[in-house]
Formats: structure tokens, C-alpha cells, sequence
């Protein structure tokens, strides 16, 4: 079991631990109940996968040698079956990926089913299958066509894998570097990823400075984390600290006590800050430029809910969700914008929810204040593209908080279960989406909004 | 021997709550190291090895002798860092800062935390006089009948626990008391002193609301802001309180809402050279300039001109003299309102032609003040006054001020338990 | 030299005191005034060595420093058990128990410290009329060789009956008073203390003064108090240090106990200053909730610093 879920403040998940005992094995089997994984999660030192990588497909020259270099043991179909080991075999695979980048219409596709069909049952639990593919531009209809399936591929592989295992696809714009694929591999391969499914990452070929230690890839760089006194602000501050970067932990002046907590526990500053003023940007700015000579990554976590069916909305509940989840962000960013207040090379995360995507019943404020925030990385990315700066969107499914642990018990259990994974997500996952938006690895991915749910039922 | 300048980078408080409240399980050592570890969080100082800190209580139980070094141990910072605890009554955490700046100006430290905590929720009880004499002779009797006979001495009146309290030992008077005889020797009048007392609550409340307090305050177990604070205090409100010192005499001034309440507390100050602030690219608020101490004989001396709390009276005019200054080159006056009439008295004296030549020495008095400059941002009154971390409160607050403006010069003065009077001036840096 | 003397024993004290208590029964009494009391016998000591252990407990019951200076009340409680010697002899017009202390004027020339050995003498004198009864004075003597090093004389009243009492014509001064005219100035803010519960037993524990109004309420009541009372000599001791620090090597200091002080007390110590004589200290002590007068009294500094006094004290 991985520490994180041990050190978890969320709700203890009972149903999973029980199905996790050699009795609810049994029973779950027979009686066809949902079996939740323990989830591989991220350790320093961890190997990257729990066994070799398969790799399938061609076209992306440098792929096993990134793979390698992120720590894969790659075997290649021809390799594996010339030693006779195929099928089955006791060497249970880490991860399945198949360079889709040549795939030139609907036809190719066969042999993305013969590469998986063969050797899914060989898959690890907590493995990862990863197709790779190209976006559809136009070039060619057929073209576009087989691209576009690649999605369909993935999202329907994510409901079909147990034990942890999830499929991920990312779409290329131009032919990214090495350096750049072995940042996606650290990531996307390792627990960092681990309630990351079904989803498909959109990157573009952007030149990318590999860090000089890629277990510190944000050494040099200062962050700020909002609303980091708890919860998924301050797992995000944790991750962010043990990927190499000074923290600024802001919150509210009310929040302090558990921040200079969070502050102390990662060598970072405590920052007493309420977002939602108007100086607040200006303020950060200058703080991070006097205190460490600039600022690189801004995450933008701070939210509250106030939940009420829209019948019943009243100001009072819409307008603060509104301000502090949105505009605040939107001021902010603007503010950033205008002043250069990010080195090149910045980066800007927004957590969005699920609920922006998918909506929720008496979350029209939330949903709203959350679909905004996919609006404006999407609005934003170019004008700061132009300064090296990306802005994206992490939208969290159902994540076990101190907040969901009020939920009533029915409700919660639900909302754990209806996704792929069969369970909620843990702070730390959505913190290491954050964290790795951030590396240097990720200047490709802007604009995009990154769903860490599980490949949840609700929002596509 | 050259001396350097010694500046102050920030500061960290929690906020201060009224006796018997909301800190009232929180130990000494709990506030202290809360504290220390708010600043340590501010500044990022985890890890580091300070020159040392120096802090205190007013009220301390005899485990917690070594107070400072215990806290200092439980914080973020190194656990290299030494501590020592020192303890001049209200004066004791500007006492502190003094201490440290001191040994920075003279080279025998670069850095340093200046610190003050005080607990009234959980003071020191102690057994009986007679159970102790007791105890401690069955603890010296080599033999066991010599051992009993010493026990046998106790009775059960011995049992019951002495309470400490805050009169003056010499006097027996508490310190109301004592400045209730001050009040009426200076004329103060009640008018005055709730004036003085609503702008306090009014000030503090302002700054709260514009954010002043957001790098100053930490906050701890779940109180945000000093709940002694009445934003809504005025004159009017507070004219209505009856009056709970001098009572004896024929018309009482001083209520409740004019004299400072019993409050739990804590604060902290880093100083430190400029050079080892700017190698951590931390800010540089204000500069200590220079500080006095003075003490008045209460006990016997005049009744109006030695008042137990009348001592920075005389080490103001001291201090201004060393540093060729007058009372009214300041753009800040910090002065303790242990109760608002000793801040009133404080200024008549001050104005006071006679006294000014009896007492002070001085062919014209000091005059008075910009009033408009005082206590700026509210001060005990409205905080509370955990008696050891007013002076750590005060010095932080004084900085920021000055921080703020950019320019100018600040004049801070705490009166003390025991006729004591800590002064101090500040600059922006 | 002769061999300094132990401090007396408690026993020889408990003997006077059962003397005395015998003597103070209705068939022993001595009927008032009756008597001839000799002024000329004089009871005395060797040189007395202090006993630390003792010193300190009385320095800690009155409120002094644990020190090896002697406070002036010490040397009282040195020659108290002579002091009971003398006032149970046959001449002694008064019985022992009923005795008030009135007033005590003690004088320091020298201050005396563990290491002296003081030798004690105590006579009866100045046997007189007073509105409430009869008045006499033991004189204590302390002397280093020969040279006098302090004097005490406490005043005592036996209440006569009450036609005695009416045919006296007027009360002659006990009192320290102000010099007339003298404009007084209240000095500081006053000094509360505590008396305590038990501060008669601790008191008398230490000075062997086991008067029974001092040690319990109801053996105080025997006496007609309702409460046990404090020690007039405690009083003196405690008040006087309040001004630790401040007395100097020579002084006399006087005070009149007007009033019982029950147990507990709570009392204030005023202090007035007359403008003229600023070698004097003026004091009162009073109730501190019903500020009634309960002992008045004077300080005098006699150091050769000191200012010279106006008039003879």
C-alpha cells in the first residue's frame, strides 16, 4: 500500500480496504461486486513501472530510448515474442504503449487492436496502457478520422481495465523532442498518474530544457499555491517542494495556523493573502520578486462552494463563489499578463472541477465559476505563449477531502464508485497533475484542461 | 569597538485572547512555539541556525526555567539555535529586542528572535507557605522520624493552593490601584481616558479590516483576531461601565473598558544585521536606534511623580537627550496603555512645567504630542495585554508602520510592574 | 570574656508564662497599684550567641530578608523571656495575662548582626495612671561590652475597673504626635498586606510569646476577644519591613497599637512626611476596608546623615 493513502485526511475508504482482505476477494468475485484497487502511487525512488513496457506501433524516432531513460524496462512485440515469453508469462507488463504517430487511416487501427488484444491480460495491476497518436488537422480526412478513434480506443479501454490500470492517450501537434516524451513518460507511467484515465493530452512540439535532475525538476523554480493551508492546496504545496521548488503557501489570514504548518513542513514562506482583493496579484508579485527574485509557477487553488438549487439562489451564495473562483483567477492571470509578473518558462495552474464539465444539481454558482476557469486557460494560452508561459486547468473528480468526509454516507459511496477506478482520488493525485503541469517537461500543454477523476461517468 | 546596525525584518503574533478564553489550555510553552513557528513560516526560516532568540513570561511555572530553549526546540527552526529567558514584567519582550540588537550591533550575533509570552489562563499555583516549609524540611531531614515530624507539621489549612497575583509584592495594591492614585494626582478625567480607549478598539479594528495585521498575526487554535477587540466601542458605550479601581475615593475614573483585561499571548520579532537579511532576501522593516530604561520608587516616593507606572516619563526625556532628539521629531508614538490613564498621565507629565523642572530636570517641558500619531493602529486596550508580549507586539507593529510610510522615526514606551520603564526609538530602514 | 550564653531555652519562658498565669487567676490576683515596683531591679545576660536557624525563621515570619542583621524586633524576642522574669517577680503590680501592649519604642544605635553577642537587661519602671487603668514600661537594654547598643521600652496597661477609669483626668500623650503646626504630607501610595490566619501561632512560635489572644480564636476568647489578635511586636516587625532598604543604622522607631488587629488582617501602611522634620517618618496602619487607625507610629532617623531633628523626640 502506498503511503499516500495512508497519510490520506480524506474519508477512510472501508468498502475498498474490505474487497482488498482475501475474504472480500472472494466474495466480490462470486458475487460480482466492484473491486477497487489499491492504486500505485508515487514514491521517490519507486522504479517507474511495475514491469517491462511493451512498446507496439513506430514513427516517433527516439521514443524507446525516452521511454529508457525514464527508467522502462522497453521490450518490443518482436523481442518478447523471439524470447518465447508470449503469451502468457509470469512477467507481468508495467504499461502498454503504442506509437500511433504514423497511424495513416481507419486500417491502421487493426493493428493498434492486435498489439493490446495480445498482451492486455499481461498487464500489471496499476498498469498503464498509453497510445500515442497525432491531433487531426485537416491534412487528410481518413487521416483525421483514425486519429480521432484513437479516443474512442482509450476512453472505452479505461472502463474495461481492472486492478488499477488506466489508458491515456496523447495527441501530438509536430514531433516533440526526447526530453519532452520522457517528461510525459515520468509522468504518465508512474503512480503520479494513477487517477489520471481515459483521457486524452493534447501536446504540442515546443522545445523543452530538460532539468538538470529529473527527481528535482523544478529546482530554481519559485510557486505560489493558494488556498494551500489544507486539503488539495496543501498536498499541491507538498508535491511542488519535493519536486525541487520554493513554495509560497498563500491563504487566507484566517486560514494561518494550519498554513505555517504546511509553510514549515516543506521549507517554504507562509503568505497570509486574501485572493479575492484586488491588490492581491500586485502583492504576490512583488512578494515573490523582493523574497526570491521572481516568480515561475502560479497555482490557483483557492475555492469555496455554496450549494444551492438554482431556484433558491440568493446573492449571497452566488456572488462570492463567482469572486473567488473566477474572477479572482481572472484578475490575477490578467494581472500577470500585464506586468510580466511570470519569468518565461512560467506556468499557471487552475484547479477546475468535474462539475465544470459535467454540472452538478445545486452547483449552477460552482459549475459555472468552474467551466469559466476551463474558459479562460483556453482563452489565455496563446497570449502567454508568446512569453513561454502555459495556463491550464486541473479539474479534480471526486477527490477524498475533509469536505467530502461531511457527506453523508450514501451519497459519498456513490460518488466514490461511478468511475473507472472505482474509488475517490486521493489530494496528492491531483497534486502530482499540478506538480507536472509545472516541470519544465510540460511547456507543450497549454490551454487544456487535465481531468483527474478516475475517467468519472459524469463529463465525458 | 565599530557597531553595526541592527534592523528589524518582521514579526509574528497570535492573536491575543482574554484570560480564560479561548487559550485558556494553552501552556507557555504552546503560545511561545506557535509563535516562534509562525515566523519561522513567514521567513522561511526552517532549518536555520539563529544567533539566538531571547524571550520570557511574566508569569512562569518553575518547570518551564529554561522557557525559550524548550520552545525553540519544539519549533522549525535549528535545533542549534540557542535561547535564553529573561523577564523585566511588561517591559520583557522589548527588553528582549533591546538584548538582541544589542549583541547584533556589537558583532556577537548576526540574527536573532526577540519574543514575549504570557499565560494568566494557565498561571502557576503554588502549595501554601506552610506546606512548602513543610515539605522542604521532610526533604532535608536525613532520617525517617525527623522526616515525619516535619510532615506532622502540616495542617490542612497548608492545603489549600496560593494563587498568584498581580499586585505589586511591595505594596500589596494591585496595579489598578496604583495608577487609580496616579489618575487622580494628574487630574485625568473619564472622559479622556474612554476617549482614548474607543479610538483604541476603533484603530485596531481599521487595521484588521484594511489588512495590516495580514504578515503580523498568525492565527491559533481557531482565534483569528485579538477577541478582546470591540470594533463597535464608542465613548458613549463605554461611559456606561462602572468604575472597578479607586474605588474609594469620590469620583472613580477607571473601568473595565479603560484598563487593559487579563489576556493570554504571545509575539516575536527577527532582527538581524542588514547583510544577513539581504543574503536571504528578507525585507528590512526598520532600524533599532537606541533604548532606555528608567524606574520610579513607588513604594515610597510621591504620589504623583512616582506612580508605579510613571517610569518611561523619565526615560523618555533621557533617551531624547542621548539621541538629540525632541518629542515632537516623531511621525509614530507607541505607548503602552497598560491602562488609558497611565497613557494620559504619561503625556501630562510630559507637559507639566513644573514637574518637567523638579523631576526631569529640564528648563521646559518636553510638550505634547500629534495625537493623530499615536498608537496608530490601536494598541493594549483593544489587543489585551499578555503582560511579557507587548513589547514584541509593539516593536513589529511599529516597524510595519514605518515600513509602510517609507520614512520617519517611531518612539515606543511600556511602563513595567515594579516602577519600570522600557523605551525605545526606531527608524524605517 | 565570659562564654556567650545559649538563647534562652523555651522552658524558662513556659515557666515564667505558668507563673504568670497562675498569678493572673481571680484568688492570685494582685490588686492593682498596691505593690511598690522596684525600678532598681535590673534582670540580665551573659553575652548571648544567635541562633541562625531561629534568626531566619523570625526574619521569615516578619516579612525581613533571611540575613545575619539582626532586625531591631529580634532583640526583643531575646530579652522577652527575661521580660517575663520580670513582670512575674513579687513586686510586679499586674498580672501577666490581661496586660495590653500599648506602645513600644525601640532605639538602634549600632545594627547587630549573628555575629555579635549581645548581653540583655531588662528593669520595670514608670509605674503610672492612665484613663483606662495603670501603666508601666519594661526597659530592655542591648549592650556590646559596654557600650549601649539598643533600648527598648514597651509600655503595658492593666485595665483598672471602671470607676478608676472615670476619675482620671485626662490622657496623658503616648503618642507620638506632630509637632504642632507641622504641615503633613501624605507620602506614597500606601503599603497593603496581609495578616495571616496563622500568623500568631508562627509568631509566637518564633519569639515564645505564647500569649493565648494570639494563638487561636478560642483560646483568644478566654479573653474576651473574639478572635485572636496579632502580635503588637509582629506588627512592628512586618511594617518596619516595608522599608527594607531604607532604614538606617540609627533610628528610633515608635508605635502605639490603638487597636487589636484580628486575624486575618488585611492592613494599609500610610506613610506622612512632615515638610519640616524630613528625618521623620510619620506612619498609620489602618484596616484597609473599614480604614479604621489600628497603629500609629513615627521613624526616626538618628544616623549622623540625617538632617537634625527639630526638638527632642
Amino acid at each position: 500500500m502506498s503511503n499516500g493513502e495512508r497519510t490520506s485526511r480524506g474519508a477512510p475508504d472501508k468498502y475498498r480496504d474490505l474487497m482488498n482482505t482475501s475474504i472480500g476477494r472472494t466474495v466480490s468475485a462470486r458475487i460480482g461486486l466492484p473491486r477497487p484497487a489499491l492504486l500505485r502511487r508515487f514514491r521517490a525512488g519507486d522504479a517507474l513501472l511495475p514491469g517491462p513496457l511493451l512498446l507496439g506501433g513506430n514513427g516517433l524516432t527516439g521514443l524507446a530510448q525516452a521511454l529508457t531513460a525514464a527508467g522502462a524496462e522497453v521490450v518490443t512485440g518482436e523481442a518478447a515474442g523471439a524470447r518465447g515469453e508470449h503469451p502468457p508469462s509470469a512477467d507481468r507488463l508495467g504499461a502498454l504503449v503504442y506509437d500511433a504517430s504514423e497511424l495513416d487511416g481507419v486500417a491502421g487501427l487493426a493493428a493498434i487492436r492486435e498489439f493490446l488484444a495480445g498482451s492486455l491480460r499481461r498487464l500489471s495491476s496499476s498498469g498503464r496502457v498509453l497510445i500515442i497518436g497525432r491531433e487531426p488537422d485537416g491534412t487528410d480526412h481518413g487521416w483525421d478520422a483514425a486519429r480521432q478513434a484513437l479516443d474512442g480506443i482509450v476512453r472505452s479501454l479505461g472502463k474495461e481495465l481492472r486492478a488499477g490500470a488506466t489508458a491515456n492517450l496523447v495527441s501530438l501537434a509536430g514531433t516533440p523532442s526526447s526530453d519532452a516524451l520522457q517528461s510525459l513518460a515520468r509522468f504518465l507511467l508512474s503512480g503520479r498518474a494513477a487517477y489520471v484515465d481515459g483521457q486524452t493530452l493534447r501536446v504540442a512540439a515546443v522545445a523543452v530544457d530538460a532539468p538538470a535532475d529529473w527527481a528535482t525538476p523544478l529546482i530554481g523554480r519559485v510557486a505560489v499555491v493558494t488556498g494551500a493551508a489544507r486539503g488539495i492546496g496543501a498536498a499541491i504545496a507538498e508535491v511542488l517542494a519535493r519536486d525541487g521548488a520554493k513554495v509560497i503557501a498563500a491563504d487566507l489570514p484566517a486560514a494561518g495556523e494550519a498554513l505555517a504548518k504546511v509553510a514549515n513542513r516543506i521549507n517554504g514562506t507562509a503568505l497570509q493573502l486574501d485572493v479575492t482583493d484586488e491588490s492581491a496579484a500586485g502583492t504576490l508579485i512583488r512578494y515573490a520578486g523582493e523574497r526570491f527574485g521572481g516568480l515561475d509557477v502560479v497555482v490557483h487553488n483557492a475555492g469555496i462552494t455554496r450549494d444551492k438549487l438554482m431556484a433558491n439562489m440568493k446573492a449571497e451564495s452566488w456572488d462570492p463563489v463567482l469572486a473567488v473562483n473566477l474572477q479572482s483567477q481572472v484578475q490575477f492571470n490578467a494581472e500577470l499578463l500585464r506586468t510580466d509578473g511570470l519569468r518565461p518558462g512560467g506556468r499557471i495552474i487552475c484547479l477546475a472541477s468535474t462539475t465544470g464539465l459535467a454540472g452538478n444539481r445545486g452547483q449552477t454558482n460552482y459549475g459555472a465559476s468552474k467551466a469559466g476557469i476551463i474558459g479562460m486557460v483556453r482563452s489565455m494560452a496563446p497570449p502567454f505563449h508568446g512569453r513561454g508561459i502555459t495556463i491550464n486547468a486541473v479539474a479534480p473528480g471526486f477527490i477524498d477531502t475533509a469536505m467530502t468526509h461531511r457527506m453523508p454516507l450514501a451519497s459519498r459511496e456513490v460518488a466514490r464508485r461511478i468511475n473507472s477506478l472505482q474509488q475517490a482520488g486521493l489530494p496528492v493525485d491531483v497534486a502530482e497533475t499540478v506538480g507536472w503541469l509545472a516541470w519544465p517537461g510540460s511547456a507543450g500543454i497549454s490551454g487544456q484542461t487535465v481531468r483527474v477523476c478516475g475517467q468519472n461517468w459524469l463529463g465525458a | 569597538m565599530p557597531t553595526r546596525e541592527a534592523v528589524v525584518i518582521g514579526g509574528n503574533r497570535i492573536p491575543f485572547a482574554r484570560a480564560n478564553g479561548r487559550y485558556a489550555l494553552a501552556s507557555n510553552q504552546d503560545m511561545l512555539t506557535a509563535t516562534l513557528d509562525g515566523l519561522v513560516a513567514r521567513f522561511g526560516l526552517q532549518g536555520e541556525r539563529l544567533g539566538e532568540v531571547v524571550a520570557g513570561a511574566v508569569l512562569k511555572h518553575s518547570q518551564d526555567f529554561n522557557l525559550t530553549r524548550e520552545s525553540v526546540l519544539g519549533s522549525a527552526l535549528a535545533p542549534t539555535t540557542p535561547a535564553y529567558d529573561i523577564q523585566q514584567a511588561c517591559g520583557t519582550s522589548l527588553e528582549s529586542v533591546i538584548l538582541v540588537a544589542n549583541k547584533i550591533a556589537v558583532g556577537q550575533a548576526d540574527s536573532g528572535i526577540a519574543a514575549g509570552v504570557d499565560t494568566v489562563s494557565d498561571a502557576p499555583i503554588a502549595v501554601s507557605e506552610g506546606l512548602r516549609t513543610a515539605l522542604l524540611a521532610a526533604n532535608r531531614a536525613r532520617n525517617l522520624p525527623a522526616r515525619l515530624k516535619a510532615l506532622a507539621s502540616i495542617r490542612p489549612s497548608y492545603l489549600a493552593p496560593a494563587t498568584p497575583s498581580n499586585s505589586e509584592l511591595r505594596t500589596g495594591l494591585s496595579m489598578g490601584e496604583h495608577q487609580a492614585v496616579t489618575t487622580r494626582e494628574w487630574a485625568i478625567t473619564r472622559q479622556q481616558q474612554d476617549e482614548l480607549a474607543a479610538a483604541s478598539h476603533q484603530n485596531l479594528a481599521a487595521a484588521y479590516e484594511r489588512g495590516f495585521f495580514d504578515d503580523l498575526v498568525t492565527p491559533f487554535l481557531g482565534l483569528t483576531r485579538d477577541n478582546n477587540l470591540r470594533p463597535d466601542s464608542t465613548v458613549e458605550r463605554l461611559a456606561e461601565l462602572k468604575p472597578v479601581y479607586g474605588r474609594g475615593e469620590s469620583e472613580p475614573t477607571m473601568t473595565a473598558g479603560n484598563s487593559t483585561p487579563l489576556t493570554d499571548g504571545a509575539a516575536a520579532v527577527l532582527l538581524g544585521t542588514r547583510e544577513w537579511a539581504a543574503e536571504r532576501r528578507l525585507p528590512i522593516l526598520a532600524r533599532f536606534v537606541d533604548a532606555e530604561t528608567a524606574a520610579v520608587d513607588y513604594v515610597h516616593g510621591d504620589r504623583k511623580a512616582d506612580g508605579l507606572l510613571m517610569a518611561p516619563v523619565y526615560a523618555v526625556p533621557r533617551l531624547l537627550a542621548r539621541n538629540g532628539l525632541t518629542l515632537q521629531d516623531f511621525d509614530f508614538y507607541e505607548i503602552h496603555e497598560a491602562f488609558a490613564a497611565t497613557v494620559l498621565a504619561t503625556l501630562a507629565a510630559w507637559q507639566d512645567p513644573d514637574f518637567s523642572r523638579d523631576r526631569l530636570g529640564l528648563a521646559a517641558p518636553l510638550g505634547g504630542i500629534d495625537r493623530s500619531r499615536l498608537n496608530v493602529t490601536g494598541s493594549s486596550l483593544a489587543t489585551g495585554h499578555p503582560f511579557a508580549a507587548t513589547g514584541a507586539r509593539i516593536v513589529a507593529t511599529l516597524a510595519k508602520l514605518l515600513h509602510d510610510k517609507g520614512s520617519g522615526r517611531g518612539l515606543i514606551s511600556i511602563c513595567a510592574a515594579g516602577g519600570q520603564g522600557v523605551v525605545a526609538i526606531i527608524e524605517a530602514a | 570574656m565570659s562564654q556567650p550564653e545559649p538563647e534562652s531555652a523555651p522552658r524558662s519562658v513556659a515557666l515564667s508564662m505558668a507563673k504568670g498565669v497562675v498569678r493572673s487567676l481571680p484568688l492570685a490576683r494582685v490588686r492593682s497599684g498596691r505593690a511598690a515596683l522596684s525600678p532598681d531591679l535590673v534582670l540580665r545576660t551573659g553575652p548571648q550567641a544567635i541562633d541562625q536557624a531561629r534568626l531566619a525563621a523570625y526574619q521569615r515570619v516578619c516579612g525581613a530578608r533571611v540575613s545575619d542583621v539582626l532586625p531591631p524586633g529580634y532583640l526583643h524576642v531575646l530579652g522577652f523571656p527575661l521580660a517575663m522574669a520580670r513582670m512575674t517577680q513579687a513586686d510586679f503590680p499586674f498580672p501577666l495575662l490581661g496586660l495590653v501592649h500599648v506602645v513600644n519604642r525601640t532605639s538602634q544605635h549600632r545594627q547587630l548582626t549573628l555575629a555579635d553577642r549581645p548581653r540583655l537587661a531588662v528593669h520595670a519602671a514608670n509605674l503610672r495612671p492612665h484613663r483606662s487603668g495603670q501603666q508601666v514600661d519594661i526597659i530592655t537594654e542591648a549592650r556590646l561590652d559596654d557600650a549601649l547598643v539598643w533600648t527598648e521600652t514597651s509600655t503595658y496597661l492593666c485595665r483598672g475597673r471602671r470607676e478608676e477609669r472615670r476619675n482620671f483626668p485626662q490622657e496623658p500623650p503616648n503618642s507620638p504626635q506632630d509637632p504642632p503646626n507641622s504641615p503633613q504630607e501624605r507620602h506614597g501610595v500606601g503599603i497593603r498586606f496581609q495578616v495571616p490566619a496563622d500568623v500568631g501561632r508562627r509568631y509566637a512560635a518564633v519569639s515564645g510569646d505564647r500569649n493565648p489572644i494570639h494563638l487561636s480564636a478560642m483560646s483568644a476568647r478566654l479573653f474576651g476577644f473574639r478572635r485572636a489578635i496579632a502580635h503588637g511586636m509582629w506588627l512592628q516587625a512586618r511594617l518596619l519591613s516595608c522599608f527594607e532598604g531604607r532604614l538606617p543604622d540609627q533610628f528610633v522607631v515608635e508605635c502605639e497599637f490603638r487597636k487589636p488587629v484580628p486575624l486575618p488582617g488585611d492592613v494599609r501602611l500610610i506613610e506622612t512626611r512632615p515638610a519640616l522634620r524630613p528625618s521623620s517618618r510619620f506612619f498609620e496602619l489602618q484596616g484597609s476596608r473599614d480604614g479604621r487607625t489600628l497603629v500609629t507610629g513615627r521613624l526616626e532617623d538618628r544616623s549622623l546623615s540625617a538632617e537634625a531633628p527639630i526638638g527632642q523626640a
